[in-house]
């Protein structure tokens, strides 16, 4: 009798042990989705067809003035660009910094993407903004996870520059590489 | 007395002057009525150049182009009762004026180049594009620029053409390429 009590109270506490792990295992997925859901910051598409909703969060007025916009034909596009061949990586801080700027007189807004060179012919895009419209410019970016792969030295990578309709977010049928840019990196 | 003061002015005008030659001349003067020299030396420290400043402009058209399909002229078989077609010429490719330009302006303190190239899409690879200059030179707009004299923009254009068939007559306003402008600095020329 007292075997069978035993055996029992055994039964019952093995039951409670499963019970328990499967709430940890169920209650962990229910963290891991509203993190998902909610909190994860999901990688930027590159290259998007439409300029990004949110504009560039290191954007800063460019001009003191505002100047009179380029004169473009109908359904084409124009932009100014004013900008340094250089930009200095500092992994530690996960950013870059560069200066590439579109003016107020530009009309199309743009989208700037630093893209690493690599000596095997692949390219790598280092850091890519969201959108800056005209009359800002950019001294910082974030930099993509694929960044954190880089060694300190220097290197040589371009700007590619992505053009969008300011009424529509379309995509240009053209957009621009600058190449030649003079990448640092750092610690 | 007089003497005494004149003698001792014109000691201490001596002393004086020789210890200015002194300081002016690390060489001695050996003997009264002497002559010493020194070089002197000067260094130029030139003029920091210029940081590059980039400024460039694009504009472009809407580079859209409408392709109007050659007749087809049809033509009845009397002995095998059946219709044959032919193409009356070629298709044709149209646009609205400056539609197909591409104009870049280089006002950098430094003289550029741009390439255009123009990618057709996969579906689209029986098109052919045709530049009318794939390589611009854009000068210097520094050139001939002072504290008071303004340089000049260097202004470039191409046109694109379209050569070749669309096949897709569902086709509207249906991207069938890509433009990419690089920019690079123009090779130095040596003197």
């Amino acid at each position: 009798m007292a075997k069978k009590a035993k055996a029992r109270q055994d039964k019952d506490r093995k039951s409670k042990i499963v019970m328990l792990v499967l709430l940890l295992i169920a209650a962990a997925a229910a963290g891991v989705t509203v993190w998902a859901l909610f909190f994860r910051s999901p990688a930027p598409e590159l290259a998007p067809d439409y300029a990004p909703k949110k504009a560039e969060e290191y954007a800063e007025p460019a001009d003191a003035e505002t100047e009179e916009k380029m004169e473009v034909s109908e359904g084409g596009g124009a932009v100014s660009m004013i900008y340094k061949k250089e930009a200095a990586v500092s992994l530690s801080e996960n950013m870059v910094s560069l200066m590439f700027q579109n003016p107020s007189k530009s009309v199309n807004d743009i989208v700037l993407q630093l893209v690493l060179a690599q000596e095997d012919g692949t390219e790598t895009v280092l850091a890519q903004s969201g959108t800056l419209h005209p009359g800002y410019k950019v001294e910082q970016l974030e930099l993509m996870k694929e960044a954190a792969k880089l060694a300190e030295g220097t290197y040589t990578g371009r700007f590619h520059v992505l053009y969008y309709d300011p009424d529509t977010a379309e995509k240009a049928v053209l957009d621009g590489s600058i190449e030649d840019i003079r990448i640092t990196v750092t610690k | 007395m007089k003497k005494r003061r004149f003698s001792a002015a014109l000691t201490a005008a001596l002393a004086a002057a020789l210890s200015f030659t002194g300081m002016a001349s690390e060489t001695k003067i050996e003997q009264s009525g002497g002559t010493a020299s020194q070089d002197v030396s000067a260094v130029y420290t030139p003029v920091k150049e210029a940081e590059v400043v980039y400024s460039v402009d694009i504009k472009w058209g809407s580079m859209e182009f409408t392709y109007t399909a050659p007749d087809v002229v049809k033509t009845w078989d009397p002995e095998s009762h059946t219709y044959s077609e032919t193409l009356a010429g070629e298709g044709k490719w149209t646009h609205e004026e400056k539609a197909n330009e591409i104009v870049l302006t280089n006002k950098s303190n430094k003289a550029l180049t741009a390439e255009i190239t123009v990618a057709m899409l996969q579906n689209y690879s029986g098109i052919t594009p045709e530049l009318s200059a794939a390589n611009l030179s854009l000068k210097d707009a520094s050139i001939g620029a002072t504290t008071s004299t303004p340089g000049t923009a260097s202004e470039a254009s191409t046109a694109i053409t379209l050569k070749g068939a669309l096949t897709d007559k569902t086709a509207s306003k249906t991207t069938v390429g890509n433009v990419t402008v690089t920019i690079k600095d123009a090779e130095e020329v040596q003197p």
